[in-house]
């Protein structure tokens, strides 16, 4: 039987996959001669990720979307305790 | 402190759950302490199997740290081949069957499992995962008898894979979905060199191809199916993406975060009292974003189990943040790297600066020199180096190390553009390649005074 994944790590997983695709586009067009054309699934949930996700996703700055990452990773008040870096915001 | 007849029980006989059961017996010796590992060896080096392959490294047994009469004198119960079905948290057992055994703290190690594609043919027989010794050593005996074999997925093991099986003298091919290799984890620029090297090799490199089916004969892998078309073989090496081997630990009620890893603090316990985890099991928090990653090398195994080993026996030590130094040869090429590349800045949509140089790496009459090409990535307004990447012919790793540590206490564009450095014509140049890197970004800002 499959194990039952949470909504985070649905999340996660998808919005990884097509954040990456659209870094791969961007580098593709910085380094052409080094890159093949990737292999892209079609379908209306991947139109979806790709034209609506992700073009919302990069227009919110750094710093909020960290504090979203964050809370979508943990539930209210779970988050575990580490040492802050000198790159912690 | 460690409290009178504590048992202490590791579940996991990998980097992590071996330094941890070590460590803890060496924190409280008066502690009991039983590992239990569904599979036959403990203290092997799995990172070496592709080089073993390769006919880089002789045998397998060159790969044993360690053996199992050495944990028994150490005082630590190995309970080998004997696979943990379920952990109870009220009754403070873990099951084996129907067995139960008791524990006041524990440790899960349970490591890593292959993302399985979910495409027909997968249970053909034929198919190799890169992870147990004998299995390795059975599958070492297969490649012998035959000629042709896929790897599937340009990860770093594929890589290495690919490279050791050409090396062997195998007719090879790597199909992989992306752009170019180890798009997930390193940069086109990077990885460039390492495809020439692959490809002066032999090795035949499908990028842009998804598997679609493996076909078979007689339950026999005999061909690949992909979008490129068919690819016949007589052996598939299966390296796709690592996922964390957590069935137990999410069926027990143990947090487990977005990556799919068991969410710990810095001193490795879990969201329950008195259970830690430790290694490819387990989620922490990259230095730079302060974002839970998972799927890290054998070294940060090794040192998580270190702590929790150390916490579960009464100890109070505490893992930092990391900052992945990672580093590899692909094809005849070293490639390595610190933090996030290019490619992930990008991804994350982190604001950032790239600086990349070509230096050398020993004095450029010296015999041996190769060159170096190094990219630093910065954050544009602080200057502080956020990642890095690294390929060349030598002398990668020791630089990841060294970006590692010092990024992590917050090195700038400047404080790289005019460090010192070791000048000595056999081992290194008169200008070092990182502080080259550094120079140039800077001069590109207009900050280069």
């Amino acid at each position: 039987m499959p194990e039952k994944k949470t909504f985070g790590e649905w999340l996660r997983k998808n919005a990884e996959k097509y954040l990456m695709e659209a870094a791969a586009d961007e580098m593709r067009k910085l380094y052409p001669g080094m890159c093949a054309e990737p292999y892209r699934e079609k379908g209306f949930s991947h139109f979806f990720w790709r034209k609506v996700f992700v073009p919302l996703y990069l227009k919110i700055p750094w710093s909020i979307r960290k504090k979203i990452i964050l809370l979508t990773s943990y539930p209210p008040g779970k988050r575990p305790s580490w040492k802050k870096t000198m790159h912690a915001g | 402190m460690a409290k009178e007849g504590l048992r202490i029980i590791v579940i996991g006989g990998g980097a992590a759950g071996i330094s941890a059961a070590s460590t803890a017996k060496s924190v409280a010796p008066d502690a009991s302490v039983t590992l239990f590992t569904e599979f036959e060896d403990v203290a092997y080096s799995p990172c070496g199997i592709p080089f073993v392959h390769g006919r880089e490294i002789p045998d397998f047994k060159s790969l044993f740290l360690q053996t199992p009469e050495h944990y028994a004198e150490i005082g630590i119960d190995l309970k080998l081949q004997t696979k943990v079905t379920g952990i109870n948290i009220e009754r403070r057992t873990v099951s084996v069957g129907s067995q139960e055994f008791g524990w006041d703290r524990l440790i899960i190690a349970t490591g890593f499992e292959y993302d399985k594609p979910d495409i027909p043919g997968i249970d053909l027989e034929g198919l190799y995962y890169v992870k147990n010794i004998r299995r390795a050593m059975e599958f070492d005996k297969v490649l012998d008898q035959i000629k042709r074999v896929v790897v599937v997925s340009a990860t770093p093991l594929g890589i290495e894979m690919a490279g050791n099986l050409a090396h062997r003298g195998l007719e090879t091919y790597l199909v992989d979905e992306g752009p170019w290799l180890m798009s997930k984890v390193a940069d086109p620029d990077i990885m460039e060199p390492v495809h020439k090297s692959l490809e002066e090799m032999g090795v035949k490199i499908h990028l842009g191809t998804k598997v679609l089916a493996f076909k078979g004969e007689n339950g026999r892998v005999k061909a690949v199916s992909t979008t490129g078309g068919d690819i016949d073989c007589e052996l598939v090496v299966v390296a796709t993406h690592k996922v964390p081997n957590n069935r137990i630990a999410r069926e027990a009620g143990i947090k487990i975060g977005a990556t799919g890893g068991i969410v710990v603090d810095d001193h490795m316990r879990t969201s329950v009292k008195d259970v830690y985890a430790a290694g490819d099991c387990i989620e922490v928090i990259h230095g730079v974003t302060e974002i839970p990653i998972q799927g890290l090398s054998g070294s940060h195994a090794y040192s998580q189990g270190k702590v929790a080993g150390a916490n579960a026996a009464g100890g109070d030590r505490s893992y930092d943040p990391v900052f992945v130094p990672w580093g590899m040869v692909g094809g005849k090429v070293m490639i390595g790297g610190v933090s996030l590349g290019e490619t992930l800045h990008k991804a994350l949509g982190i604001p950032h600066f790239v600086a990349v140089a070509e230096g050398i790496s020993r004095a450029r009459y010296y015999p041996g020199v190769s060159k170096i090409r190094v990219k630093l990535i910065a954050d544009p307004d602080t200057l502080r180096v956020t990642g890095a990447q690294l390929v060349g012919g030598e002398g990668i790793k020791e630089r990841a190390d060294f970006l590692a540590f010092a990024i992590k206490r917050g090195a700038t564009l400047e404080d790289f553009a005019w460090m010192e450095n070791v000048y000595s014509p056999p081992i290194g140049a008169l200008m070092e390649p990182i502080a080259l890197a550094a120079q140039a970004g800077l001069s590109k800002l207009g900050k280069l005074k």
